[in-house]
């Protein structure tokens, strides 16, 4: 329960869990969760079991198709997803990683033409562990530790 | 051929690589048509290549065809800022078609997107350059009659060089190819045509200098090796004394 405290509990939303210390500001960019109106708490370096210290994210009166979801699966593989309805949860979900990647990644090469214009980049994902893409565009792959959120 | 824009090598398939041998014969034998009569052709050279340019304007106009365009962005109104979405928009309404040089990766499968109209890419950045692979196919084809089958030496810069790597991808769909690799290890094959040529069950192998094996070829692919690719002139020698040709530089 000492967990629990440290953020403090909603009624109706969706807390996002077990996302590593390092991806929670590129998982707040990914759900654009700074432009969200309702309350939206953060905890980082919080205690985990499985991965030593990890980030939380709970949002209240907000509820995630998968699609949209999934998008984060590129920073926290292993991000877990409890639906709460007046404060239980009735849903809990694993992210997964995506096919296609459209929109929110940068592609690492300079010489891209999405990096000089206003594209929508375009990957498809040809590896998953680790994360390798290959961009639409430029046919470069973008690898896990090259990803930067637009 | 379904899809219209000519962007990238990988886009074909076996059959329609030999559906364009085929053409390409037809049109070697009887060059002058008017396929491209009363058609505007717009050849956009965001940077300079006469060769590439002269080649593709030559064509159009063997085929009746009319040319609008420009041969370097310092005349066009992409050096006032326009940007490349823009002007293709802009040239797509004009144009029945487009054919287009630029130096930035993607940049043709990008203007195809925006384009309303065919576009050719004749080569973006350090991408593709569909056109020359395809006519290095034909090349293999007209001296040895066929495109399977094929003992194929890639000598000189074989990291860096485009149309290494376009030739490779295009002549791995045909049956039985052996590839043999002959560069100093700073210009090495990179790893991920090594490893695309191992998960398809493709025959490759790896040589430092020109050696008496070299009798086995049935075609040596020379790269030009260029200089402004190196930081030390050692590299060069290195290369010199692996290529018996040695490198050339321009
Ligand atoms: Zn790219």
């Amino acid at each position: 329960m000492q967990k629990q405290l440290n953020v403090s509990a909603i009624k109706d939303g969706t807390v996002i869990d077990h996302i590593p210390t390092k991806a929670l500001f590129k998982v707040i960019q990914i759900l654009r969760l700074d432009e969200f109106q309702n309350m939206v708490t953060f905890g980082n370096n919080l205690d985990s079991k499985a991965m030593g210290t990890k980030a939380i994210v709970k949002i209240a009166n907000r509820f995630f198709e998968d699609e949209e979801v999934n998008k984060i699966a590129l920073v926290a593989p292993n991000a877990k997803l409890n639906t709460i309805k007046n404060y239980e949860v009735v849903e809990k979900r694993v992210v997964q990683i995506p096919e296609q990647v459209i929109g929110y990644v940068r592609c690492f090469n300079p010489k891209c033409i999405t990096n000089a214009e206003n594209v929508t980049t375009k990957f498809q994902i040809i590896n998953v562990k680790p994360i390798e893409m290959k961009c639409f565009y430029c046919e470069k792959i973008t690898y896990e530790n090259e990803i930067k959120i637009k | 051929m379904s899809q219209k824009s000519l962007i990238s090598i990988t886009d074909f398939s076996k059959e329609e690589y030999l559906k364009i041998m085929e053409l390409s014969a037809k049109f070697e034998a009887n060059p002058n048509q008017s396929l491209l009569k009363g058609k505007v052709i717009a050849t956009l050279f965001f940077e300079p290549s006469t060769r590439t340019r002269l080649s593709f304007e030559t064509a159009i106009n063997r085929l009746g065809g009319k040319i609008i365009g420009f041969s370097d962005s310092n005349s066009s109104s992409v050096s006032k800022g326009e940007s490349l979405h823009d002007t293709i928009r802009m040239v797509s309404n004009y144009a029945d078609m487009i054919i287009m040089r630029h130096p930035l990766e993607g940049s043709a499968r990008y203007a195809a997107e925006v384009s309303d109209v065919p576009v050719i890419n004749a080569g973006d950045g350090a991408n593709q350059h569909p056109s020359q692979t395809l006519l290095d196919m034909y090349s293999i084809m007209k001296t040895q009659n066929r495109l399977d089958d094929i003992n194929l030496f890639m000598v000189g810069d074989l990291k860096y060089g485009r149309t290494v790597h376009s030739l490779l991808m295009a002549m791995s769909q045909f049956k039985n190819p052996i590839f043999n690799f002959v560069a100093p290890p700073e210009l090495a094959m990179p790893d991920e045509y090594k490893l695309f040529l191992s998960q398809k069950g493709i025959c490759y192998f790896e040589h430092l200098e020109f050696n008496d094996i070299i009798n086995q070829a049935d075609i040596i692919y020379m790269t030009r090796v260029q200089k402004e690719r190196f930081i030390a002139p050692a590299d060069l020698t290195k290369l010199a004394n692996c290529c018996p040709c040695g490198p050339t530089i321009g």
